[in-house]
């Protein structure tokens, strides 16, 4: 029996073709990057060079800004240009460091970029390890950008038996970490063997849907002579690779509601943020590229590029032939959860998974029609709740029953199914965010 | 025939009866003893339960007025009037405050800022601005997807051409397009006289004139000019402080963009606000009216 | 100022739609009425269509009127009429009808159905209840005269049965004639006071209404009501598309069984056998067709299966103890006033609301 999450979850149009046989290109440094301090999940980081400072390659310009915060490094080698607010994918006004790169691409010292002998790296102290990633920006590579040193350090009472890592890579369009595991396998295996000894664990599983048997087969390959690290199969379904719903198609552990996985013993991370633990521990690489799926029906020669952080998504579509016919929607991310953008002037970040260039009849909308009540919102929604419910609450600003709502992973199953086209994950944002505010202030009124 | 008629009306007076008998006991019975000094109160005020006051509702207010004799509790949609019968009634002096008014922090309607994108979702600024929604390029301006003017219950804000207004008679001063705008461009000042800088772009000069014809560059000829010293400037943003400002009107004709408003202003502030050159073009004379470009 | 050349939509993600959309269920759901309806044009003849076609037309212009009095514009009634709801409540009204219907009959439904049923309450999407529905229970109290069971032509002609056939067995139900749909005669023969002659009755019926006969629908009734075949290859056609799911039907039929099968396992002389139940009456148009109407039923899975079990209890003790012989509208505009309570206490459980560790 293959595996998968218990409830809901629907089957969008794949489209992984487009990508998924193009090996990973790396394309020469762009001219000029321009890097937000706010990458991760937490606080942003703070700036230590200032305009007109020289940088090599790699090396450290902004230090984390608090516990759950990451640094920043400079992805190319360069003078400094300035240190102002820039349109992001984060937000629409975002500090950024600006680097006008010297075209020489000098890294810091210390930095081997063809090691790949993991031995004397691994018999490093977990300690050790684990500064090693925090030092060199490491954040979860799938998307929400979570610090990974902060997730790999458990809290005090938590015990963790297993890591799981996450190559279901569910997204349509998405083939980043397809490619990284065909093309990188023993790389994401050493990573993996990094994170472990830093948990102290002996158990890993790698989820992988069944739609990349190429990637599995490679991966096992792999994984073969090392003992406690399985791979493991799972369906073709979305959101298959949600922290979650993964947890419970693979390890059959359900996640406590408001919960994280290390309640059941689990830490997840991506393949992609393996792979860069592999190059920051034996290659002494911090984080400052990562493998970007640049895809969608209005790019000539969808490809999956190497990039810079920081790199602008022009330069990124430059790459790829340009846009080609009647572009609709450019979008940052997968497109059952990535962020439309209103311009070509933001920089790749960390969490960049993909950039979709969506033409018009992909990005076509579906008429908004009144709710029918179909119920197939309800029936789709892997975390059970009923979203039509909860869009029509937030619609109409009765927020006192809202509380299942934070629940709500924004997976977007439930609009890709609603036959009447309702904005559901919109309004169930809205009802989460006015959700918040309404407890804030109720808290400071009760205070 | 009669019996027809008889029984079930016996029957139903009598039960009506009991029932009133029980229900005069237990009116009776479970009575609470309040102020009647509390009902008049809740009569004098509006009634409007809006919690502008920080209470729940009029009654909570009415409640707490008595109990603590605090003439410096203030109903703001009631203003003044309010204050001074409600004070009348416990037989105090009203204090002297007064409700502030709301002032929208930018000038940037559709024709003035620059525009980009196409924004297909909720009608609202809290939802537009989670999905970095709207079509303006200046990440600090109105959104102008009128959440301020649903907050208001005084039908004191209005949209126009993508901006919100507020009119300064209308307004009540409970803050509730305060806390509805997810940019928070609107903030409370004075009633009556006020001058403010109509922006809240913390952008360089440089990137403001980009996209926005009225937006603060940051010159700090206000500030120069200021005689009173009430401009504070911080961030590439000029701000009036409320507490120093005369209202003279020097900072309103000193700035190159028009970006500062004044309300309420004298003859001779407006005079020197806008100098009869341009007085024509701007259409500036109505200031003396309350809420006149506000 | 000037706009930039390149214009990007911005939305909220997901930035995928799915294929299905209301025009494509509501038109597939009329289509897979279409078996049942031609069963009626067989069985009853050309008097069918008039009132299938009557009650279709009159349901579309009592919508276009009913939106445009509402003030939509020109567009907005185009786009709702085009969507098909209006279709589907027309042939649903019309198979809830005798062939016998009076052409004004008819259009009296169509409005109350359009109005009173549906734009009332918001229009599609925000009525509680079943709009034919409403208007088939409307017509049944106003003029009870036209909607008994006499006005229900006996058959005409069964399928593979010649009409000296018919007309024979006809003859043969001669009896029958007075209460000529099988609910009704069951009606009669368990309200008889005597258990001899009540069993009789009962015995009576069987010989006059075959299985087969309830099956295929040589038998009288409301025009969907006669063929069961027609309605289960309707349904077939629901399912594939997924217009509809399991959660209400099969409860529901289930519990009819159940409900009027613990009776006849009691006293088999005395009661129908449950078979009989399923066959005939509305039950099955009911169950496929009409109580799971997307927006009188519930959304949660779970709502949906109490909700199908409501209708099948409510429905079998109308048919046994009630006083109409039919109780499926009645069950199901009943439990469509339950809806919002079944949503309310039937929600599906949240992932990792139970905290186990499997």
């Amino acid at each position: 029996m293959r595996r998968t999450f218990a409830r809901g979850g629907v089957h969008p149009p794949q489209r992984k073709e487009l990508t998924s046989g193009v090996a990973i290109s790396s394309p020469a440094p762009p001219a000029i990057v321009t890097i937000p301090l706010h990458q991760s999940i937490g606080a942003p980081a703070r700036a230590i060079v200032k305009a007109r400072e020289e940088v090599a390659c790699g090396q450290l310009i902004a230090e984390p800004g608090g516990f759950i915060s990451a640094p920043v490094h400079a992805s190319v080698s360069g003078k400094v240009k300035r240190i102002a607010a820039f349109p992001t994918s984060i937000g629409p006004s975002v500090e950024c460091i600006q680097i006008e790169s010297d075209g020489q691409d000098t890294w810091v010292p210390d930095v081997n970029l063809g090691a790949s002998e993991c031995t004397a790296a691994l018999a490093k102290s977990p300690e050790d390890l684990l500064a090693t990633l925090a030092g060199a920006g490491l954040v979860g590579l799938g998307g929400a950008a979570f610090p990974t040193a902060v997730k790999l350090r458990p809290p005090p009472g938590g015990k963790v038996d297993t890591l799981l890592l996450n190559g279901a890579e569910c997204e349509p369009y998405l083939t980043a970490d397809h490619r990284l595991m065909i093309e990188e396998a023993p790389g994401i295996i050493a990573g993996l063997r990094v994170l472990m000894r830093v948990l102290g664990i002996e158990r890993a599983v790698i989820g992988i849907e069944d739609n990349k048997p190429d990637a599995v087969e490679t991966m096992r390959a792999a994984v073969d002579e090392i003992g406690g690290v399985s791979v493991e199969v799972c369906c073709t379904a979305y959101p298959q690779g949600a922290e979650k719903q993964l947890i419970q198609a693979i390890l059959g552990r359900e996640v406590p509601s408001g919960k994280l996985p290390l309640q059941v013993g689990v830490v997840v991370q991506n393949v992609a943020t393996a792979f860069a633990a592999f190059e920051a521990v034996v290659r002494h690489k911090p984080l400052i590229e990562r493998v970007v799926t640049v895809s969608g029906g209005a790019v000539a020669e969808p490809k999956n590029l190497r990039v810079r952080i920081g790199t602008s998504l022009e330069d990124l579509v430059a790459h790829c032939g340009g846009v080609r016919g009647e572009l609709g929607k450019l979008i940052m991310g997968g497109p059952m959860m990535g962020k439309a953008l209103k311009s070509f002037d933001i920089p790749v970040v960390k969490a960049t998974s993909g950039v979709l260039l969506m033409d018009e009849v992909e990005a076509a909308q579906v008429d908004e029609q009144a709710c029918l009540r179909c119920g197939r919102c309800v029936q789709v929604c892997p975390q059970g709740l009923m979203p039509c419910d909860l869009a029509a609450m937030a619609n109409h600003g009765r927020l006192e029953g809202f509380g299942d709502g934070a629940d709500c992973v924004e997976c977007g199953c439930c609009q890709f199914i609603c036959p009447a086209g309702r904005r559901l994950v919109h309004s169930i944002r809205f009802g989460k965010s006015d959700y918040r505010r309404l407890k804030a202030a109720e808290k400071r009124q009760g205070a | 025939m009669v019996t027809n008629v008889l029984y079930p009306a016996l029957f139903l007076g009598g039960l009506g009866a009991v029932l009133s008998f029980i229900l005069l006991l237990a009116a009776r019975k479970f009575a609470v003893y309040e102020d009647p000094l509390v009902a008049a109160v809740l009569d004098a005020l509006p009634n409007a339960n809006c919690g502008a006051c920080g209470y729940p509702g009029c009654r909570q207010f009415a409640l707490e007025y008595v109990k603590s004799r605090d003439t410096n509790m203030f109903c703001p949609p009631g203003g003044r009037e309010v204050a001074v019968k409600v004070a009348g009634l416990l037989g105090l002096e009203a204090s002297p405050g007064e409700a502030p008014v709301a002032m929208v922090l930018c000038l940037g309607s559709r024709d003035k800022t620059k525009q980009i994108g196409r924004y297909e979702g909720l009608d609202d600024c809290r939802a537009a601005a989670l999905i970095d929604g709207g079509t303006k390029v200046c990440p600090y301006g109105c959104l102008g997807y009128a959440s301020c003017e649903r907050a208001c219950d005084y039908g004191a804000i209005c949209m126009e051409d993508g901006l919100a207004r507020v009119d300064g008679e209308k307004c009540v001063g409970c803050g509730a397009c305060v806390a509805a705008c997810p940019r928070g461009i609107i903030r409370m000042g004075p009633r009556g006289t006020r001058v403010w800088v109509a922006c809240s772009s913390h952008d360089t000069g440089k990137a403001v004139r980009g996209y926005c014809e009225v937006g603060c560059i940051g010159c700090k000829r206000c500030v120069k000019v200021c005689p009173d010293d009430a401009m504070q400037f911080d961030d590439f943003l000029a701000r009036v402080d409320h507490e120093k400002c005369t209202a003279c009107g020097a900072c309103i004709a000193a700035c190159p963009r028009d970006t500062i408003v004044g309300v309420g202003l004298t003859a001779e502030a407006l005079a020197r606000a806008y100098p009869p050159a341009e007085a024509g073009s701007e259409g500036e004379s109505d200031g003396e009216s309350d809420g006149g470009r506000s | 100022m000037t706009e930039t050349p390149r214009e990007l939509t911005v939305t909220s993600s997901p930035h995928l739609a799915g294929e299905d959309s209301v025009p494509r269920i509501m038109h597939g759901v009329w289509l897979a009425l279409l078996p049942a309806a031609f069963a009626a044009v067989f069985v009853f003849g050309y008097q069918a269509l008039v009132v299938l076609l009557l009650a279709t037309l009159g349901c579309v212009i009592a919508e276009g009127l009913m939106l445009t009095l509402r003030g939509f514009s020109w567009k907005a009634v185009g786009r709702s009429l085009t969507d098909g709801s209006a279709i589907v409540t027309g042939v649903l009204l019309a198979l809830n009808l005798p062939a016998s219907s009076p052409w004004w009959l008819v259009l009296v439904g169509a409005l109350v159905a359009m109005s009173l049923g549906k734009h009332l309450f918001g229009g599609l999407g925000n009525n509680p209840f079943n709009p034919a529905l409403v208007a088939r229970v409307f017509l049944l109290i106003s003029f009870p005269t036209h909607m008994v069971a006499s006005a229900y032509t006996p058959p005409v002609a069964g399928f593979g049965e010649s009409s000296e056939k018919a007309a024979a067995r006809y003859e043969e139900q001669v009896d029958a004639r007075s209460y000529a749909t099988p609910l009704t005669a069951l009606q009669e023969a368990i309200e008889k006071s005597d258990p001899e002659e009540a069993r009789a009755a009962i015995a009576e019926l069987r010989r006059n209404y075959p299985m087969w006969h309830l099956f295929v629908g040589n038998i009288g009734g409301s025009l969907g009501e006669v063929s069961a075949l027609a309605l289960l290859l309707g349904a077939l056609l629901l399912f594939w598309r997924r217009s509809i799911t399991w959660h209400i039907p099969i409860p529901l039929l289930l519990a009819v069984l159940l409900t009027t099968g613990l009776p006849w396992l009691l006293a088999p002389d005395s009661f129908a056998n449950p078979l009989f139940h399923l066959l005939s009456g509305g039950l099955l148009l009911g169950a496929f067709f009409m109580a799971t109407d997307m927006v009188t039923s519930p959304v949660s899975p779970r709502g949906m299966v109490v909700f199908g079990v409501g209708i099948g209890v409510i429905t079998a003790v109308i048919r046994l103890w009630g006083g109409y012989p039919e109780g499926i509208s009645f069950a199901i505009l009943m439990m469509n006033g339950a809806v919002p309570l079944l949503d309310k206490y039937f929600k599906p459980a949240k992932f990792g609301a139970a905290g186990r560790r499997t």
